[in-house]
């Protein structure tokens, strides 16, 4: 008759066993009451202008969601993000689609605060690069961003949305990053404008910088290939000619046919393009085939692009000017130019 | 130890719980089947069968596409199947080759699509945290048909996986009763792919039937131990990975933490059957265990 009484231990250890795992660590949440103004930031860039606004404001809090080197396409929002933007009073987002997940989880946490749209007042592109030679790429792109660009932010979802990309959309953004929190924190707000005008200063001072040495070279030489297609407003902001992109969509997770690669040897060969730059959370492989295969120079590893997101503390690219900074230095490398000093403020 | 009630006061882990809670009964029911007739293996072919419904679903309606183009396909592949298995020589050679070609078919309509790669992932995992309330309305529609299926039929399938011709003398129609058997089978893939992903459907469908299997051998309890087994499978593990998540600061992704406290359960309930059994010696009643694999 043992067989019966069986199941009710069988349940109980099997409960135990797996309780005993979770009784560490529940000391933590008991700190952290005394913030007035809790911010949660998407990406990785939205997240570090938001930092440079909040400067050592007292009182306020930000949770960066995604984290360095991780897809904004992919993510997944654990337990913890989630708990953490139920309980947020503003929400920064980067916007046009990026955050395809976002809907679902501010449904699911629950959040009733202020969202900062970041592509509020900036003008979204519809097609990945500025100046496109390509043209067979450019028929594939066009099918997907379709959607007419009007006034109603939720209708940029066909558009590119790497629109940090460019120094000045930064400059916007930053400025609606300050008006959102200056409304939810009045307490802060000189703390915050004081923050973001000394922000905005350096930003112009990384946008002349780009602009003065990217100046030095012939725009006929400007010809940039990437992983994948996200520095559309980098580089129709500094006429850099965009040759083709590695992954020939927006999305950091597809895949080239045999097609395309061939297509894209042959625009680098045809074009005189001496670099193909990979990017630092991507994998690299399919840049290097492509470099290979074409006789070019490869930038990958730690010479690899920032784009999709920044990297983590302590690299070369761990805030978004450091980033910014980086990838245009590599980028006038290639082209055979060594860039003038930094001014003061950037260094 | 308190994110095993505190945790779901927040919205996303109450709906999260209920899903699972709702699978659960159903898992119960119709992995305790699955498991007495031995259709481990049809109900994998089911979950890959399943994904290029969800592709083209997807393709040609969007996110709302995704249910509907499930549904349809997990429904024609049942029935398909459930044919082929009466008239092929090999059964699971037939399952194999009709499942391959059904897995390879939607990776070929994913990859024609290129805006869509970046949900694979979720496809494929469920994101069970940031399941909508329209998606457990759904799960608990799809789920509720599945009972209804099997609630009815219940006897006529457990004579039929104990005696099959037995039930066919009887006067029964073995075929309508795999169809149906089947069908439910794919309407819980169905209902689960959003919430744990079409990989980890198999766990909550097969694991508490097998648990069940080993604690006890009297008939009617299966269904019961099956079913609460996976609901405490699935709030331990959604409160593991809250805890782990949120005071641990380590990202469990909560479908496959579900899934590995299932198996867990499994791994210590097999264990401490074979003690037992050591200890009270043979069993008279593993006769009967073993002749319902037939």
């Amino acid at each position: 008759m043992h067989k019966r009484s069986f199941i009710v231990p069988a349940l109980l250890a099997s409960a135990a066993l797996a309780l005993s795992g979770c009784s560490a660590g529940t000391i933590a949440s008991a700190d952290g009451a005394a913030t007035d103004l809790k911010i949660v930031a998407t990406t990785t860039q939205v997240a570090d202008l938001t930092r440079n606004v909040i400067g050592t404001a007292s009182g306020v809090d930000l949770t960066q969601l995604i984290q360095p080197n991780q897809s904004a396409h992919s993510y997944d929002p654990s337990a913890a993000d989630l708990t953490a933007l139920g309980a947020a009073d503003v929400l920064v987002i980067n916007g046009v689609g990026l955050e395809e997940w976002l809907d679902d989880a501010i449904a699911a946490s629950g959040f009733d605060g202020v969202t900062i749209d970041a592509d509020t007042g900036i003008t979204i592109s519809e097609v990945g690069a500025g100046e496109d030679h390509a043209a067979d790429e450019t028929d594939a792109r066009t099918d997907e961003a379709d959607a007419p660009a009007t006034a109603d932010a939720h209708a940029h979802d066909g558009g590119d949305p790497h629109i940090w990309t460019d120094v000045h959309n930064a400059e916007t953004i930053v400025q609606t990053i300050t008006d959102g929190l200056v409304t939810a924190d009045q307490g802060n707000a000189s703390v915050f404008e004081a923050n973001a005008s000394a922000y905005t200063a350096r930003l112009t001072d990384l946008d002349e910088w780009i602009r003065t040495n990217v100046d030095t070279v012939p725009e006929s030489e400007r010809l940039l290939v990437s992983n994948h297609d996200a520095l559309g407003y980098f580089t129709a902001a500094y006429h850099i000619d965009y040759v083709g992109s590695v992954i020939p969509s927006f999305d950091d997770n597809a895949e080239p046919s045999a097609a395309e690669i061939d297509a894209l040897v042959a625009a680098i060969k045809a074009t005189g393009v001496t670099a193909v730059f990979s990017e630092a959370s991507l994998s690299p492989k399919t840049a290097e085939t492509i470099a290979t295969e074409a006789g070019v120079t490869v930038y990958s590893g730690d010479d690899a692009l920032y784009v999709d997101s920044l990297g983590p503390t302590g690299s070369a690219g761990d805030t978004y000017i450091k980033a910014q900074l980086h990838n245009a230095t590599l980028m006038l490398e290639s082209w055979g130019v060594t860039p003038s000093a930094l001014p003061a403020d950037l260094q | 130890m308190d994110a095993l009630i505190t945790a779901f006061d927040l919205p996303f882990m109450a709906r999260a719980l209920l899903v699972l809670v709702v699978l659960s009964l159903v898992a119960g029911l119709v992995g305790v089947l699955v498991n007495l007739r031995g259709l481990e293996f049809i109900s994998d072919g089911l979950t890959h069968a399943v994904f290029p419904g969800v592709a083209i679903g997807f393709v040609w309606g969007g996110r709302d596409g995704l249910f509907v183009g499930a549904l349809i396909a997990a429904l024609l592949a049942a029935v398909v199947l459930t044919v082929i298995v009466r008239r092929a020589v090999t059964s699971d050679a037939a399952i194999a080759i009709v499942f391959t070609a059904m897995f390879s078919v939607g990776i070929i309509v994913v990859s024609r699509e290129t805006n869509y790669v970046g949900q694979l992932d979720a496809l494929l995992f469920g994101r069970l945290l940031t399941v909508s309330p329209a998606e457990v309305n759904q799960t608990v529609v799809v789920c509720l048909i599945a009972l209804i299926i099997v609630g009815f039929t219940l006897k006529e399938q457990v004579f039929r996986a104990f005696d099959l011709e037995g039930t066919a003398a009887a006067g029964y129609r073995p075929l309508i009763l795999d169809i149906l058997l089947n069908v439910a089978i794919a309407l819980v893939v169905v209902a689960a792919s959003s919430a744990v992903g079409n990989l980890l459907v198999l766990a909550v469908l097969i694991v508490p039937g097998a648990v069940a299997r080993l604690v006890t051998d009297r008939l009617w309890l299966l269904f019961p131990v099956a079913a609460g087994f996976a609901i405490l499978a699935a709030w331990v593990g959604l409160a593991l990975g809250y805890e782990a998540s949120v005071n641990g600061g380590v990202d469990l992704p909560s479908g496959a933490t579900v899934v590995l406290v299932l198996v867990a359960g499994y791994v210590l309930a097999l264990v401490v059957r074979l003690v037992l059994d050591r200890i009270g010696g043979p069993r008279r009643t593993r006769a009967v265990a073993g002749s319902a694999a037939q």
